[in-house]
């Protein structure tokens, strides 16, 4: 892996976070908007991540051009759609920032009707899905092992749930804080919310646990090439290959099993300091209240995040070709 | 139509480089970046580049694998390149347009036979094109020109009385890594050393 792998490194992560977090948002509207539950603001939350999701896609294209040394030239990819899953994937990456774009003007012209949004908003998110395929298999060559298995496809679509999972949690919970204390009841949806959305990462970060454990069990008994890789992972580089798992997996995974344990609440006893945070309003001091588990939530992203970050970088890392 | 191969004569191949140093001459490849270039089989511990031959005294082994572009009729680098850069003629050879390449080195990755190199002068990936200019004016490339002792032979595997046809058939040459699926043109005649 070169200095040059690192724009790419960074791509990837930005645009899995950005279109997980846009099918995450969007799934959490739909919900309130059946449940006829505050769909005022979860439309401003939305609208908040969608802007969000622009911003990180559009910052990923940007990136993305430090990997490519001939910049102006990445716009010939659209006749190569036929033959290249690398053009694909960058015409797909731009529709869908364009699409999320338009998802924003929808949403804020409110008299579009919500099934137009809404089916706007499902052809958007297939096409963020088209992407996410496309970025996986550029990376199924036959001269390299530990690329070429069903794990590569699955390592990015789980990497695309977690961070959308998480960063959605984020960013509800920092869009709350502003907001949810001045509409009552809204923060108790939102422990809800925090509840589905620690068992949705949960079961992510369990997907990337065995897809990473499956992983290293083929390389340990396929062909040479991927022996090698297994050496690199499991002795050249150990340290990086027992963060990425403790601290990128299994450390979230606890965190994330704890927030839907907690049903998305914590309990905190009121200081000064606290109550003027409580949805009670400032000056209260409750002996103790419930608050939605933010905390919680950022350091299970947080630690996701080193961790996609380092599995990523040791995917470029490890992988050895079947040369002559 | 032709379809142009390359034959190399493993049992005629004696290391000096003379491809190497006449692929770089004509084509002006920068320090590091070899079209055409010879691997040493020896001793798996020495450097990259250095002849140190395997075994103990006497009983010791050193032999050469040449490597150039296969020119496969599959090519896995041209399906990889997202703006088209690299295309396979009607005759076989497969040409990296460096004018549209943006350097993002996918074909590198794809590869197998490590052919595509990064040119850090040009900023752009380029590799061996069967010195397709002298092919037209029915010279042959410049490392089968060069080679001192014959190891290579250029040719129309179309043609079934051409030298590498008959060669290739009587030697039974075999294509590299033919498990990969990329059917390169390039052939080699004897037994693959390691």
């Amino acid at each position: 892996m070169t200095t040059q792998d690192w724009p790419l490194v960074l791509f990837q992560i930005l645009v899995q976070a950005g279109v997980g977090m846009f099918l995450v948002l969007g799934v959490m509207h739909t919900i309130s908007h059946f449940r006829r539950e505050y769909e005022e603001e979860y439309t401003r939350l939305a609208l908040v991540g969608f802007a969000i999701v622009f911003a990180l896609v559009g910052a990923a294209l940007v990136i993305s051009w430090f990997h490519v040394s001939q910049m102006l030239r990445v716009f010939s990819s659209a006749p190569n759609l036929g033959s290249s899953w690398m053009a694909r994937e960058v015409v797909f990456i731009v529709a869908f920032l364009g699409m999320v774009a338009v998802t924003i003007g929808l949403w804020l012209f409110r008299q579009v009707p919500y099934n137009i949004r809404l089916g706007w908003g499902i052809l958007c998110g297939l096409v963020g899905l088209m992407a996410m395929t496309s970025m996986s298999m550029i990376y199924m060559l036959n001269n390299r092992p530990a690329w070429n298995t069903p794990s590569t496809m699955m390592t990015f679509m789980t990497t695309t749930a977690i961070l959308g999972i998480l960063t959605s949690g984020v960013v509800s919970g920092a869009y709350h804080l502003v907001v949810g204390r001045r509409v009552p009841g809204l923060s108790a949806v939102l422990s809800r919310d925090y509840s589905t959305l620690g068992m949705w990462a949960l079961v992510a970060l369990v997907v990337q646990g065995v897809n990473v454990g499956a992983l290293a069990s083929y390389l340990s008994t396929g062909p040479q090439a991927a022996r090698d890789a297994f050496d690199i992972l499991i002795n050249t580089h150990r340290a990086w290959f027992w963060l990425r798992v403790i601290a990128g997996i299994m450390a979230p995974l606890l965190i994330a099993a704890a927030i839907w344990w907690m049903r998305g609440k914590e309990t905190v006893r009121a200081s000064g300091l606290v109550a003027r945070l409580m949805p009670s309003g400032p000056g209260a001091m409750a002996a103790a209240v419930e608050i939605p588990a933010y905390r919680w939530m950022f350091a299970a992203f947080v630690l996701a995040l080193m961790g996609e970050l380092t599995g990523r970088f040791l995917f470029f890392l490890a992988v050895v070709p079947v040369t002559p | 139509m032709a379809k142009y191969a390359i034959l190399v004569d493993l049992h005629r191949c004696i290391g000096c480089h003379a491809c190497t140093v006449a692929c770089k001459f004509l084509n002006e490849t920068p320090i590091g970046v070899d079209w055409s270039w010879v691997k040493t089989i020896g001793d798996p511990a020495a450097e990259i580049g250095q002849d140190v031959p395997s075994g103990t005294y006497p009983n010791l082994q050193m032999a050469w694998l040449p490597l150039l572009c296969m020119h496969c009729a599959d090519p896995p680098c041209a399906h990889v390149c997202p703006v088209g850069a690299i295309n396979k003629r009607g005759d076989g050879i497969v040409i990296l347009d460096e004018d549209k390449c943006i350097g993002c080195r996918f074909c590198i990755w794809a590869c197998p036979y490590e052919a595509p190199k990064q040119d850090e002068d040009k900023d752009v990936v380029s590799k061996c094109h069967m010195c397709y200019f002298r092919v037209d004016q029915g010279l042959e490339p410049a490392c089968v020109e060069a080679c001192v002792y014959g190891a290579r032979i250029f040719g129309d595997l179309n043609d079934p009385e051409s030298e590498i046809s008959r060669k290739s058939a009587a030697k039974l040459a075999h294509p590299l890594l033919p498990e990969l699926g990329a059917q390169p043109a390039v052939r080699y005649a004897g037994a693959r050393p390691r």
